[in-house]
């Protein structure tokens, strides 16, 4: 696949000829425009010395970069001192011709015996330049004298921005859906289309409440900058958090690289679906309730919806013990819309045989939307009429002793 | 009636038979505590139980009894041994006229009798709890909470109840046969059929009523009939009070069905939960004392006294 792509990006190159990274031997045009150069010139075995550059006609845009790669060939065997000069520069334009790696201004090269010194061409266009054509003279003398070459360049500014190639950010799947408050992770393809490497920095515009994240794509990492090989391409993960509040609908969110002059961005979007979330409980948030044995008890209890989507036909069911009942009133809700809380009256009816103590009931709710299940801790105690009929038994007998004294006491 | 009181008092804690039984039940119940308790420092260092006090009493470590189940057996005896010769002991010494011929009355000499029997039963079962409580603390290293206490004291009143049957029922025994030995053994042979040999028949009979059962339906009948049978003995009323009070997770008695025990959690019951189930069986010997005391009362007083 990268090597696919290779193939547009050279065509770029060739076709805007705006700006020009020349290698030699890597790109098949200019080198041929430079070996043309260099036949005409060794029929002329005087020079000493040859002043290559490969392109003489460039159109930029306003406030654009013009660089290119200027070769000074030394033609006999002792080495040779060029001095470089630029004439004619327009006004507010910054040119020079500059050493590379590192890069510094220089104004003149010492070339070795029959070997050749790459410097950079560099002309830097203000934003204010009027569209027109312009040249410019470079002269190159070395240092004897014998040989001087001057060449002209002329600059055709154009309003528009011209395309360079550069970077390039695009996304497999640019829009994803998700539930409220989840993290989605998109995919960018960054690439770099230039024979340079590059360090990108990346930033993202999303809406307030939201955070972006870029990381590799394998890996943990949370990066702001990247470094690309020249016509590399590496994979970022852009990790989205979704605010927990947030509202259905979709929300764009721009990924922005950024590397010198060059940049890309891509725009992604992500889709909200609204969240269900359902909450059970008594009023005074205990989950716990007492009965008594055979006695319908109302355990008045609220649900209430705390997501953003509305939740409809909701009923209950519940799991408990046998020959318990458990009704509720009402037992069926239309719809619950975000933020709504419903009272609802629970009626436990134990068996009056049952046994006393806690009993575990889980009550869940059902609906298509949201389901959640909450288990209630019902405490049975039993009636207290036997206890009183016992109380009344031991009254009674307390009173048959009390006759027996008062009839045959004090005797 | 305060004269006999403490006239009755004074003799029974000063008496070698009480002494006796006063050192039997004291060490065997020191001895108990300290099995118990150990055995319950031990398991302590897993699980920190809930309710040690009471593990205290209910635990059966060291080969023995239980303290609880201890009590409950050595108890009647006390009873008995307080009781038997209440009345017949005076017949027989011929002491009875003389002690009437003073300035007491009659009521208050059986009353006297009575309460002085309850009393020494309250102190020696008292002084059991404060032993229990005492050691405990040493043993484990913090005292009861107010439930425990609450059950000990219930506990203890139970057990006074418990053997103020017994009390009672040896004052009758000694009101209708003249003889000491007579009342005595009449105690005790009463005693041993409705502490041992009345589960027994209520087995017997259940396995009569309901031969066979196969299903939980059936065997939960055999032991509901059993169980009622032997309600009729004070011992398993006793028992079972025992074992519900000093066991906070005991919820029945009985068998429960299956469909009972669905979704029931393991989890302690309230004291008065805990009453509630036992009210009944407490009750009934509340009543047993009552009524075995008025019998010997009105007995008592309708009785021919002469020298």
């Amino acid at each position: 696949m990268s090597i696919g792509l290779l193939k547009p990006g050279r065509l770029l190159v060739c076709s805007f000829l705006v700006s020009f990274f020349f290698f030699s031997g890597y790109s098949s045009a200019p080198t041929f425009a430079a070996e043309s150069t260099e036949k005409k010139d060794s029929s002329d075995t005087k020079d000493s010395f040859n002043l290559i550059l490969p392109y003489k006609d460039v159109t930029v845009g306003q406030g654009q970069d013009v660089t290119m790669d200027t070769e000074v060939v030394n033609r006999t065997k002792n080495p040779v001192r060029v001095g470089l000069s630029i004439e004619g520069v327009p006004s507010g334009w910054e040119v020079n011709f500059h050493s590379r790696y590192p890069s510094y201004p220089v104004r003149s090269v010492m070339v070795q015996g029959e070997k050749s010194t790459t410097v950079e061409f560099k002309a830097k266009v203000p934003e204010k330049t009027k569209p027109g054509s312009y040249e410019i003279r470079v002269a190159a003398k070395d240092e004897a004298g014998t040989t001087s070459q001057a060449e002209k360049i002329s600059f055709q500014v154009t309003s528009r921005k011209v395309e360079t190639g550069g970077l390039k950010l695009t996304s497999q799947y640019p829009v994803l859906g998700t539930p409220t408050g989840q993290t989605l992770k998109f995919t960018v393809d960054l690439k770099n289309e230039t024979n340079k490497p590059l360090t990108a920095s990346l930033v993202a515009q999303a809406p307030t409440g939201w955070v972006v994240r870029f990381k590799p794509q394998f890996g943990d990492t949370q990066v702001s900058s990247i470094a690309l090989k020249e016509n590399a391409t590496e994979t970022l993960s852009v990790e989205i958090d979704s605010p927990a509040r947030a509202d259905a609908g979709e929300f764009p969110v721009t990924v922005r690289a950024r590397a010198g002059a060059f940049e890309a961005s891509t725009n992604l979007k992500v889709t909200l679906k609204g969240t269900t979330d359902l909450k059970i409980g008594t009023s005074s948030g205990t989950l716990n309730t007492s009965v008594t044995a055979g006695k319908k008890t109302p355990v008045p209890f609220l649900v209430g919806n705390a997501g953003t989507a509305p939740v409809r036909n909701l009923t209950f069911i519940t799991k408990k013990p046998e020959k318990w009942t458990i009704e509720f009133k009402p037992d069926k809700i239309d719809a619950l819309n975000p933020g709504d809380v419903r009272e609802l009256s629970m009626e436990i009816l134990a068996p009056a045989r049952a046994i006393a103590g806690d009993y575990l009931i889980s009550l869940s709710t059902n609906s298509p939307d949201a389901s959640k299940t909450v288990e209630f801790r019902v405490t049975v105690s039993t009636p207290t009429f036997w206890g009183w009929i016992g109380a009344l038994i031991v009254a009674a007998v307390v009173i048959g002793l009390a006759v027996v004294f008062v009839r045959l006491g004090r005797r | 009636m305060g004269v006999v009181f403490w006239k009755e008092l004074a003799d029974h804690f000063s008496s070698r038979r009480f002494m006796i039984l006063l050192a039997i039940i004291v060490l065997t119940g020191v001895w108990a505590i300290y099995a118990s308790g150990q055995s319950i420092r031990q398991e302590a260092e897993g699980i920190p139980t809930d309710f040690v006090f009471l593990l205290l009493l209910t635990s059966q470590s060291g080969g023995l009894l239980s303290l609880a189940t201890f009590i409950g057996l050595l108890g009647p005896l006390v009873g008995i041994m307080l009781g038997f010769d209440a009345i017949s002991g005076e017949y027989a010494r011929g002491t009875l006229s003389r002690v009437l011929s003073q300035p007491i009355y009659r009521d208050s000499l059986i009353n006297g009798k009575f309460l002085a029997g309850l009393a020494t039963v309250a102190i020696l079962w008292a002084s059991i709890l404060l032993l229990v409580i005492g050691l405990g603390i040493t043993l484990v290293g913090f005292p009861p909470n107010a439930e425990e206490l609450w059950r000990m004291l219930i506990f203890t009143l139970v057990g006074i109840f418990y053997v103020g049957f017994w009390l009672a029922l040896a004052l009758l025994f000694s009101l209708l046969f003249q003889r000491t030995v007579t009342a005595a053994l009449g105690s005790l042979a009463l005693w041993l059929f409705l502490a041992i040999f009345a589960p027994l028949i209520a087995q017997v009979v259940a396995g009569f009523i309901v031969p066979s059962p196969s299903t939980a339906e059936e065997l939960t009948r055999q032991a509901d009939i059993a169980s009622i049978i032997s309600r009729i003995s004070p011992s398993t009323l006793f028992g079972e009070s025992v074992n519900i009070l000093l066991n906070p997770t005991a919820r029945l008695l009985g068998i429960a069905l299956p469909e009972q025990t669905q979704g029931i959690l393991l989890t302690p019951l309230a004291l008065g939960q805990s009453l509630l189930l036992i009210l009944p069986q407490v009750t009934t010997l509340f009543a047993l004392v009552a009524v075995c005391f008025g019998i010997s009362y009105i007995k008592f007083m309708r009785s021919e006294i002469r020298a």
